[in-house]
C-alpha cells in the first residue's frame, strides 16, 4: 500500500463556451521519499492535478475518480473536509513564489501561521519552529524578521518550501517551483527538495515542463498529455528507453549542453480539451501513427522495460523491441521538419546576397560593434540615503562591453538575471541611453544619431522580445500587426506592395502560406506560431541584425526548437547577425556561433560556443554548466557556487566575481583581471585562466 | 488559476470569422452582446429598462394624450379613465407631462455623459500615456475639479449663465469628468508598459499612432461602461438642479415636474400622482443604466472577476458518468 493513491482523476471546467476536460483519468502512486515528476507542456493537466490533490480547485471545477493518502479518502468530504489533512498531511509550494507571500507581514509571521492555524505548537514554541523551518531550507535566521520583498526570488522560493514544511506534511507538491529562476539558484533549489525527500522521508511530486530538471531531481517520472499519463516509470529505464513517441520527442525537442545531436520540435500542438477525443489524443502529432491510433485510446500498460506507456506500439511490442525506442530518439532528430525543409528562398529584396563565410572575432566585416559600452541608471535616493549624505545610487547595468558581430553570425549573450543582458539590448534599439562607449550599427553610431539617423538605424536593428503572449496586441491581425513597422516607417509603396512584404516575411518565418494566417488573432496562435509573427514583424523591415530577448523562455520545450531553427535559419539564409540573449546555456551551445558570458554587465568569457561549454576557463562560466540539469545522467554536480548575483549598485571591488569564486585568490579582492587569450578565440577575465 | 487554464493557451482556435472587415467586426461584437446579456440577466434588464424609456421618450408626442401646456381637466384631479395619472395645479395632464418629461432628462443625460467621457477620456488618455509634469498638471486640475462641491458649482454656475437647457448640460459635464479621467489614466498607465506598446515605439510607431491603434481600443469598453454609468448620475444631477428651479423654465422635464408640484404644496392637496410617477422614472431610467453599466464593467474589466471569493466551491461528481464516456 503506497503513501499516496490517486485513481482515476477527472476533472472537469464549465466555461462559458463549454466544459473542459482538464484532467482524464489519471492514476498515480507514491511511496514515502519517493519522489515523482510529472513533465507536460502547459494545458497537459499537471497544474490541474496538483490543484486537485489539493483541494484548491475553484468553484466552476469538478472533480470525479479517488484520492487517497494512507488509505484515507481525500475528496469524498468535498472542501470542508479538506481542512483534516491540507497542509498537515499534503503541502504545495505554489508556482511563482512571489505571489505566495502577503507583502505587509514577516516572512517568519507567514512560515508559522500554518503551525498555528493547524494548533501544532504556539507562541514560544511556534517561533522555535519557524527557525528550524529556516534552517532545514538553508536560510539564516535573521530571514524571520524580513519582508517578502527583501528577499531574492531563490530565498522566497526557500521560504516558501519552508512554510509548506511547516506542519510536518508527508507529501509535498512542488509545482513549477524553479521557473523563474536562474540557473544557479534553481540547482540549490533542486538540490534543497532532493535533500529534504532524502532526510525526511517526503514523498515529493514535482512538477514542471523541464524534462532535464525533472531527471535530475526524481526517481520516477509521470509524462503527462492532453490530460492523461502517457507514460510513467523509474527515471533509470524512461532515460534508456523512452517508451512513448511524445516523451520520444520531448527527448529530442529538449536540447543537452555537451551533446550536440540536432534539436527538434514536435509538429503541431495539443488537442482542444473541450471536446471529446477519439483515439489516441497524441496520434495527429505522432510520427509512428497507424489506424489503430486513430479509433482506439491506449491504455496505460507496462511495456517490460519497466514503464508503463499508453501506446499501442509499446504495448505490442514491449519487451522484444527494448533497443528500438532508444534508437528512435536518432531517427526522429535526423529528420528535418518538412515545415522548414522546404521553405521558399529568400524573397525580400536585400543589400547582402549571400551568406559569407564568418571568422568568429574578426572585426573587418562586423556589422555590429560594441566599443566599451557603458550604460547606468540612476537611482532614486531612500531617505536613509538622504539623512546620511549619500550620494544618488547608481545602477552600472552595463560596466564596460566590447564585442563584435559579423554578418550572419549568432552570438548568445548568457548571464544570469541582473547580468546587464537586457539592458544591452535595450541600449542597441536605442531605448536607454549609453552614458559611455558607443555601439556602432552597420556604419551608424548610437551615441551621436539624431532624429533621422535613428530612423535609418531602426530598420537595420529589430528586437524580438520574450513573451509572444505580451508583445503582440491582443486586439490586431496578424497583418496589422506585420503591416505597422512598414507604415511607421513609410516603407513599400501602397498598400500592395506592404501587402507582399508582409506575406514574403510570414513565408520567411515558415508560416506558409501566408493567407492562411494573416487574418487571424494573436490568441488564434499556438506560442510557437505567435513568436514567429514577431519575428515575421521584425524581419519584414529587412533588418541586417536581429535582437532576440531571450527568444524561446515562455514557450513550452517541445515548439522552442521551431522558433530557434527560424533564427537560425534567418541568419544562414539572409545573413542576419543574431544577438541572442538567454540565460539557457544548452540553448546557446546548440545554436550560437559564439557565447559570451556575463557577470555583473561586464564580459568574462567569450569564445566559440563549442570551445565555451566544453572547456570553460572562467569559474563563474563552469560554475553555471555544473548547474545545468543534464538529461543524459542523474549524477549530481556539486554546487560551485551560492548566492546571487549582488546589486548592480554594488559592484565588488577587483574582480567582480571574486565573492562568489571557488577558487579566489588574495590578490582577486584588488586586481581586476583582463581578457586572457586562452584558445583560437577563446577569451577570459580571470587571472587563473592567463 | 494558473495560466494554464485560460483557454486561449490551451488550444489553437479555427478563426472565428472567416472573413475579416467591419460586417465581421460588427457581428462578433453582436454575438459578444447576446453572450452577455444571456450570462447576466442584470444587464438585460438594464438594458430592456433604458430601451424601454428611449422609445417612450421618442414617440412621446405622439402617444401624450393631452397637450403638456393647456389644462385639460380640473385642478389635482385624482387619476380617472380620462386621465390616468390625473392632473397637476394647472389642471395638466400628468401622464403626457411624464411621457415628454423622459426626453430632457434622457437627453441631459446622454448629452452631459458625452461630455464627461469626452473630456475625461482626453485628460485621462494625454495624462496616463506621457506621464511626468503633463500627467501632474492635468491631474491637479482633475482633483481641482473633484473637491468642488457639486450641488454648490451647480447653483453657482446656473446662477450665473442663467437657466438653459445647454447650461445644464454643460456643467453637469464638467461635474462628472473627473473620476472618468482617474479610471481611464489608472488603465493607460497599465496599458502603456505592455509589451506590445513598447514594441511599437521601438518600431518608430508615433505617440498619436499608439493611442488611437493600441491604447484606445484597450480602454474602449472602460470608457463604454462609464459611460453609462455617467448617465445614470447625469439625469440625478439634473433632476436635482431642476427640482431647485435652476433647469430650463420653459421645458418639461421630470425634475421639474417635482419641483412643479413640491413648489404649489401638492402635498398638502393629497395629490401623490404628481409625484409619485415622475419621481418612479427617474429611480427606474437610474437602475437600468447601473445595472448595464455594472454588468459591462464586471464582463469587460477581468479585475473584477473575483470568482475565488464565491461561496461555492468544487464539486464532486459519481465515477460513472460524463467522465466514462470519453474512456
Amino acid at each position: 500500500m503506497s503513501l499516496l493513491e490517486v485513481r482515476g482523476l477527472e476533472v472537469f471546467f464549465d466555461l462559458p463556451a463549454g466544459e473542459l476536460h482538464a484532467v482524464q483519468g489519471v492514476d498515480l502512486s507514491l511511496n514515502p521519499g519517493e519522489r515523482l515528476g510529472i513533465v507536460g507542456e502547459s494545458g497537459s493537466g499537471k497544474t490541474t492535478t496538483i490543484l486537485a490533490l489539493m483541494g484548491l480547485l475553484p468553484p466552476t471545477a469538478s472533480v470525479a475518480g479517488e484520492v487517497r493518502l494512507s488509505g484515507r479518502d481525500l475528496l469524498g468530504g468535498g472542501e470542508r473536509g479538506c481542512d483534516e489533512w491540507r497542509w498537515r498531511e499534503i503541502a504545495t509550494v505554489f508556482q511563482g513564489a512571489m505571489n505566495a507571500f502577503n507583502p505587509v507581514r514577516t516572512v517568519g509571521w507567514q512560515i508559522a501561521e500554518p503551525v498555528q492555524v493547524h494548533g501544532t505548537a504556539a507562541g514560544t514554541e511556534a517561533k522555535a519552529r519557524t527557525r528550524e523551518l529556516l534552517a532545514l531550507v538553508g536560510l539564516p535566521p535573521a530571514i524571520e524578521q524580513a519582508y517578502p520583498h527583501e528577499l531574492s526570488g531563490g530565498m522566497r522560493q526557500r521560504a516558501a518550501i519552508a512554510m509548506a514544511l511547516a506542519c510536518q506534511p508527508k507529501v509535498l507538491l512542488a509545482d513549477e517551483p524553479t521557473t523563474a529562476l536562474d540557473v544557479v539558484v534553481q540547482d540549490g533549489i533542486l538540490k534543497l527538495l532532493t535533500g529534504l525527500s532524502d532526510e525526511l522521508g517526503l514523498a515529493l511530486v514535482f512538477v514542471t515542463h523541464d524534462l532535464a530538471a525533472a531527471m535530475a531531481t526524481c526517481t520516477r517520472i509521470a509524462v503527462m498529455y492532453a490530460g492523461r499519463v502517457v507514460e510513467e516509470g523509474p527515471v533509470s529505464d524512461i532515460r534508456r528507453i523512452p517508451a512513448h513517441p511524445y516523451t520520444r520527442q520531448l527527448f529530442a525537442a529538449t536540447p543537452d549542453l555537451l551533446d550536440s545531436r540536432t534539436v527538434t520540435f514536435i509538429q503541431g500542438s495539443p488537442p482542444r480539451l473541450d471536446r471529446p477525443i477519439v483515439g489516441c489524443p497524441f496520434a495527429p502529432r505522432c510520427d509512428d501513427r497507424f489506424d489503430r491510433c486513430d479509433r482506439e485510446l491506449p491504455a496505460l500498460n507496462a511495456t517490460g522495460t519497466g514503464v508503463r506507456s499508453a501506446c499501442h506500439l509499446s504495448a505490442t511490442q514491449g519487451s522484444t523491441d527494448s533497443g528500438r525506442a532508444g534508437r528512435a530518439i536518432v531517427t526522429i532528430s535526423a529528420v528535418a521538419p518538412p515545415a522548414l525543409a522546404n521553405l521558399p528562398a529568400a524573397e525580400i529584396p536585400r543589400p547582402v546576397t549571400a551568406a559569407l563565410p564568418v571568422v568568429p572575432g574578426v572585426a573587418s566585416d562586423s556589422l555590429l560593434t560594441f566599443a566599451d559600452v557603458f550604460v547606468s541608471f540612476p537611482r532614486r535616493r531612500s531617505a536613509g540615503d538622504i539623512v546620511r549624505r549619500r550620494p544618488r545610487p547608481v545602477v552600472r547595468a552595463v560596466d564596460g562591453i566590447s564585442l563584435k558581430l559579423a554578418q550572419g553570425e549568432m552570438v548568445a549573450l548568457v548571464g544570469e538575471s541582473g547580468s546587464g543582458k537586457s539592458s544591452i539590448a535595450n541600449a542597441i534599439v536605442g531605448n536607454v541611453k549609453l552614458s559611455r562607449g558607443d555601439i556602432v550599427i552597420a556604419g551608424f553610431r548610437v551615441a551621436e544619431m539624431n532624429r533621422q539617423a535613428r530612423r535609418r538605424s531602426r530598420r537595420q536593428v529589430q528586437l524580438v522580445y520574450q513573451d509572444p503572449y505580451e508583445s503582440l496586441d491582443p486586439r490586431k491581425r496578424v497583418k496589422a500587426i506585420i503591416d505597422e513597422p512598414l507604415r511607421a516607417n513609410r516603407i513599400g509603396r501602397g498598400r500592395v506592395e506592404r501587402q507582399q512584404l508582409a506575406a514574403a516575411a510570414l513565408r520567411e518565418v515558415g508560416l506558409d502560406p501566408p493567407e492562411l494566417f494573416v487574418d487571424r488573432f494573436p490568441h488564434e496562435l499556438s506560442g510557437g506560431q505567435r513568436q514567429r509573427v514577431a519575428i515575421a514583424a521584425a524581419l519584414v523591415m529587412n533588418p541586417m541584425i536581429i535582437v532576440a530577448d531571450e527568444p524561446v523562455s515562455m514557450l513550452d520545450v517541445s515548439i522552442r526548437a521551431e522558433v530557434l531553427q527560424v533564427l537560425d535559419r534567418l541568419r544562414h539564409n539572409m545573413s542576419v547577425a543574431v544577438l541572442m540573449i538567454t540565460h539557457d546555456l544548452s540553448t546557446a551551445a546548440h545554436y550560437a556561433d559564439r557565447i559570451a558570458v556575463m557577470y555583473l554587465g561586464r564580459i568574462v568569457e567569450l569564445g566559440q560556443a563549442r570551445d565555451v561549454v566544453r572547456s570553460p576557463r572562467h569559474p563563474y562560466t563552469r560554475a553555471l554548466i555544473a548547474a545545468v540539469p543534464n538529461l543524459a545522467s542523474s549524477e549530481h554536480s556539486t554546487m560551485l557556487i551560492s548566492g546571487e548575483v549582488p546589486d548592480g549598485s554594488a559592484i565588488p571591488p577587483g574582480c567582480r566575481f571574486h565573492p562568489r569564486c571557488p577558487v579566489a585568490l588574495s590578490e582577486c579582492s584588488h586586481h581586476d583581471p583582463d581578457f586572457a587569450t586562452v584558445g583560437p578565440g577563446h577569451l577570459a577575465a580571470c587571472v587563473l585562466a592567463s | 488559476m494558473s495560466a494554464s487554464l485560460s483557454p486561449a493557451r490551451i488550444a489553437v482556435e479555427p478563426a472565428p470569422d472567416g472573413t475579416p472587415g467591419p460586417a465581421a467586426a460588427l457581428r462578433r461584437n453582436a454575438r459578444r452582446l447576446v453572450t452577455l446579456l444571456r450570462q447576466r440577466p442584470a444587464a438585460a434588464v438594464g438594458l430592456g429598462l433604458i430601451a424601454f424609456f428611449v422609445i417612450v421618450s421618442v414617440i412621446a408626442p405622439w402617444i401624450a394624450p393631452f397637450p403638456t401646456n393647456v389644462a385639460s381637466g380640473p385642478v389635482y384631479a385624482a387619476p380617472s379613465a380620462r386621465h390616468w395619472l390625473g392632473t397637476d395645479d394647472g389642471g395638466i395632464d400628468v401622464l403626457s407631462l411624464v411621457l415628454v418629461g423622459g426626453r430632457v432628462s434622457l437627453i441631459v443625460g446622454a448629452a452631459a455623459s458625452a461630455v464627461a467621457i469626452g473630456v475625461g477620456g482626453l485628460f485621462g488618455v494625454v495624462a496616463g500615456f506621457f506621464g511626468g509634469w503633463v500627467d501632474i498638471l492635468l491631474m491637479r486640475i482633475t482633483d481641482y475639479f473633484l473637491v468642488l462641491p457639486d450641488l454648490v458649482l451647480m447653483i453657482v454656475v446656473a446662477a450665473l449663465w442663467g437657466p438653459s437647457l445647454s447650461h445644464v448640460i454643460l456643467v453637469i459635464g464638467l461635474l462628472l469628468w473627473t473620476s472618468t479621467a482617474r479610471i481611464v489614466r489608472a488603465e493607460v498607465q497599465s496599458v502603456r508598459e505592455r509589451i506590445y506598446v513598447r514594441r511599437a515605439r521601438t518600431i518608430g510607431v508615433g505617440n498619436a499612432s499608439i493611442i488611437v491603434r493600441h491604447v484606445l481600443p484597450q480602454v474602449a469598453p472602460l470608457l463604454i461602461a462609464n459611460a453609462v454609468l455617467s448617465i445614470a448620475l447625469a439625469i440625478f444631477d439634473e433632476t436635482s438642479l431642476d427640482f431647485l428651479g435652476l433647469g430650463d423654465p420653459n421645458g418639461v422635464s421630470w425634475g421639474i415636474i417635482l419641483e412643479h408640484a413640491n413648489d404649489h404644496t401638492a402635498a398638502t392637496y393629497g395629490a401623490w400622482w404628481t409625484v409619485v410617477p415622475a419621481g418612479l422614472c427617474i429611480a427606474a431610467v437610474i437602475v437600468g443604466c447601473y445595472l448595464l453599466g455594472q454588468a459591462l464593467e464586471d464582463a469587460l474589466n477581468p479585475r473584477l472577476r473575483i470568482s475565488h471569493f464565491a461561496f461555492r466551491s468544487w464539486r464532486l461528481r459519481p465515477l460513472v458518468g460524463r467522465g466514462k464516456e470519453a474512456t
